[in-house]
């Protein structure tokens, strides 16, 4: 049988190492630096307000850069764990799939 | 197994009744074996009929799986959506076609097929989740920890400056180390995975066993890089 899956593959790792080489980050803006995130991913609110503080003091500006920097990063494992688990229900539906008897 | 001992005994027992200059029976000639063929057909396209109608369940939950999945792109989406969605439509045609055949060897070609032609379970599924599995760590989990990294980087070279600890940096050289470590190992996986054919499996069933070890190891590390950040944030908190 032919699966004609490589070119979409390729795509992913090519999409992959753009944005891991920064082609789509973006500074501490609303979304935590990932053009490419998932829908589900802009739910974030948690990162949003650190450039609307551009008229505070120079203490205060570090102080919440700092924290919505933070807040991005936990924001960051938050997605990066939420992938993990998907990671991990893709791995068990194989080895069920696999688990079956497919003898002809 | 129970059909060709039911033909053997038949078999034999013609041939026995032929050697001692017995008339063949009527029920080997006539009715009775023309039976016995008929209800062979009907097993083999009724065991055809549930396995078909088996991976056709399988493949309509992969394909709700890939649909649901956020973390694939749209164009390895598409590509294993094709996978399936052939899969799906050719076992549909293969189905009427068993029900259609007229001899026990065409049935029995034709049943066969549903599992050598497409290794729904051994090969297709696992492949496409194995695929699914590598794009969440490309597409999700690394890009992810990457963006805290530097993120990270970022409030150690500034802000945070006075706290780029030693503990800290061995920390950093870990996390930086370990998405390096995934990046090199899930880099082309997919596209390997995905190029696996159904006579490349039947050559090797532990095809799969390496890929799926690498995404293992790879969520292992993909756990202590997330560690190391949390760690690095109780720090400069």
């Amino acid at each position: 049988m032919i699966r004609g899956r490589v070119l979409g593959a390729g795509t992913a790792t090519l999409f992959a190492v753009l944005l891991i080489s920064g082609c789509g980050s973006t500074s501490h803006t609303a979304e935590p630096g990932v053009t490419s995130a998932p829908s589900h991913a802009s739910a974030s609110t948690n990162a949003g307000s650190a450039s609307s503080a551009t008229d505070t003091a120079a203490p205060q500006e570090g102080a919440q850069d700092q924290s919505s920097q933070i807040a991005a990063i936990e924001h960051d494992v938050s997605q990066a764990n939420a992938a993990d688990s998907q990671v991990q229900i893709d791995l068990n539906a194989a080895a069920a799939a696999q688990a079956q008897n497919d003898s002809p | 197994m129970n059909r060709s001992v039911r033909f053997a005994i038949a078999g034999t027992a013609v041939a026995a009744c032929a050697s001692v200059g017995l008339a063949t029976p009527v029920w080997a000639a006539g009715s009775a074996s023309t039976s016995l063929g008929a209800r062979a057909l009907t097993e083999i396209k009724a065991n055809a009929a549930s396995a078909i109608s088996l991976r056709l369940s399988a493949l309509t939950t992969a394909i709700s799986a890939v649909n649901n999945n956020v973390w694939l792109t749209s164009s390895d989406k598409s590509t294993l959506l094709n996978t399936l969605d052939g899969d799906q439509s050719n076992l549909t045609a293969l189905a009427p076609k068993i029900q259609a055949d007229t001899t026990i060897p065409q049935a029995r070609t034709d049943a066969q097929s549903i599992v050598l032609t497409y290794r729904v379970f051994a090969l297709a599924i696992p492949q496409v989740r194995l695929s699914a599995a590598t794009d969440d760590i490309i597409g999700g989990a690394l890009v992810r920890l990457g963006d805290a990294k530097n993120r990270l980087s970022g409030l150690l070279s500034g802000v945070d400056s006075s706290k780029d600890t030693p503990a800290v940096q061995a920390l950093m050289s870990d996390l930086a180390n370990r998405i390096q470590t995934v990046t090199t190992a899930t880099s082309g996986l997919s596209a390997s995975i995905l190029a696996l054919t159904p006579a490349e499996y039947d050559a090797n069933y532990t095809l799969l066993s390496a890929p799926r070890q690498t995404l293992v190891t790879s969520g292992y590390n993909l756990g202590e890089a997330r560690n190391d950040i949390e760690t690095v944030v109780g720090d400069l908190k």
